[in-house]
C-alpha cells in the first residue's frame, strides 16, 4: 500500500481566515442591517402563528 | 492555551453556561444588538433576545434568494477555531437540556448512531425546503422557538394570543415531545436534531482545538461516557463530530489520558494505492 499525503500547517486558521473573510464581505453588502430588520420583527412560524 | 486549560480543567460549565444564557437574553439595545449573529440557538423571536438565531437568519436569506455570508462567515469561523463547542458551553438550549436530564428519573441509553438525521435536518428544514416554499420551515416546527418565543408571546400579547391557530399547538407538542425525551435521554435534540450542531460539526476533524487521547494511559473505563452530555465514549474517535468539546471526560478522567490540543496540522490523503 502506498499512501501518500501532506501537512497542511495551520489549516485551522487558515479556514477561520476564509471564514472571517467571508464574514467581512457580507458585512460589506450590508447584510448586518438585513439580519437586524428580520431579527427585529416578530417572526410569527417562531411563534407558531403562522 | 490559558482560557483553554481553564476551560477543561477549572471552569464549572454550567456557570458558563448560566453567563451565555443570560448574555443571549438582555433586553437592552435590542435595535443594534440583534444585527448580531448568536453563536447558540436562542430565538430572535424571543422577547428576551440579544441577537440573532443563526438557523432562522439563514432561511430568511434563503426565502429572499441571498447568500448569507455574513452568517455563514460568523459560524464557520467559531467552527474553524473551536469545532462545537458552543455547544458544550454557549447554546443556551444546550443548558436547557443538561438542567432537564439532571431530574432524577430512570434514563435510556440511545446509540449515536443516528447522528447523521440533524444533517437531513440541515439539508431538508432550513435549506431546501424554504428555498421552495419561500417559508422558515424549520422556524415553524422548532422547539426552541415555541419555548423563548411563542409561549411569552401568547401570555404577555392579547393580540397574538388571539391569533393562536393549530399550528401552535403543534409547536406545543413538539416542544413538550422534547423536554420529555430531555428528562430521559441526554441532549436529544442536540445529538440528532440540531442543524447548528451539524454546522459546527462539520468542523471538529479539522479545528484549531482538538480532542486527545493517550492510548498507553486509557484504562477504557467508561467513565468518560457516563460523564458526557453526548453519551460518546471519547476514546473511540476524540474528535467525533458528535463531541461537543465541554471537557466534561477531561476533567472526569482517572488516568489524565484526555487532553486538549491545539492543532497544528492537517494530514491531506492525495493518493492511495495498492502496490502488487
Amino acid at each position: 500500500m502506498v499512501k501518500v499525503s501532506f501537512k497542511l500547517r495551520w489549516f485551522g486558521v487558515i479556514l477561520a481566515l476564509i471564514f472571517v473573510a467571508m464574514a467581512v464581505y457580507g458585512i460589506l453588502r450590508d447584510e448586518v442591517t438585513e439580519v437586524l430588520n428580520n431579527a427585529r420583527i416578530i417572526c410569527l412560524s417562531c411563534i407558531g402563528i403562522e | 492555551m490559558k482560557l483553554l486549560d481553564w476551560l477543561a480543567y477549572k471552569a464549572k460549565r454550567w456557570r458558563v453556561q448560566l453567563a451565555s444564557t443570560i448574555l443571549h437574553n438582555i433586553p437592552i439595545y435590542q435595535s443594534a444588538t440583534k444585527g448580531l449573529i448568536a453563536p447558540g440557538f436562542n430565538c430572535y423571536s424571543c422577547p428576551l433576545a440579544t441577537g440573532a438565531c443563526p438557523i432562522g437568519t439563514i432561511q430568511h436569506f434563503i426565502t429572499v434568494r441571498e447568500t448569507p455570508l455574513y452568517t455563514i462567515g460568523v459560524l464557520g469561523a467559531i467552527g474553524s477555531v473551536v469545532g462545537r463547542m458552543p455547544c458544550g458551553f454557549i447554546c443556551p438550549f444546550g443548558f436547557f437540556q443538561d438542567l432537564l436530564y439532571r431530574i432524577k428519573t430512570p434514563k435510556i441509553s440511545v446509540s449515536n448512531k443516528f447522528g447523521w438525521f440533524k444533517y437531513v435536518v440541515l439539508v431538508v428544514l432550513v435549506l431546501i425546503i424554504p428555498y421552495i416554499t419561500l417559508e422558515p420551515w424549520f422556524c415553524k416546527l422548532c422547539p426552541i422557538g415555541a419555548l423563548e418565543a411563542g409561549i411569552p408571546w401568547v401570555i404577555i400579547d392579547s393580540g397574538i394570543r388571539a391569533a393562536v391557530r393549530f399550528m401552535f399547538f403543534i409547536k406545543l407538542f413538539i416542544l413538550f415531545s422534547f423536554i420529555a425525551a430531555m428528562i430521559l435521554i441526554k441532549r436529544p435534540f442536540c445529538r440528532f436534531f440540531c442543524p447548528l450542531g451539524a454546522i459546527y460539526s462539520l468542523f471538529n476533524r479539522v479545528s484549531l482545538v482538538k480532542m486527545e487521547v493517550d492510548d498507553s494511559l486509557c484504562s477504557y473505563c467508561d467513565i468518560c461516557q457516563d460523564v458526557c452530555p453526548m453519551d460518546l465514549r471519547i476514546y473511540d474517535d476524540p474528535n467525533s463530530e458528535q463531541c461537543i468539546r465541554c471537557f466534561e471526560c477531561v476533567k472526569a478522567c482517572p488516568t489524565g489520558a484526555i487532553s486538549v490540543k491545539i492543532r497544528d496540522s492537517v494530514t491531506v490523503p492525495i493518493l492511495e494505492r495498492s502496490r502488487i
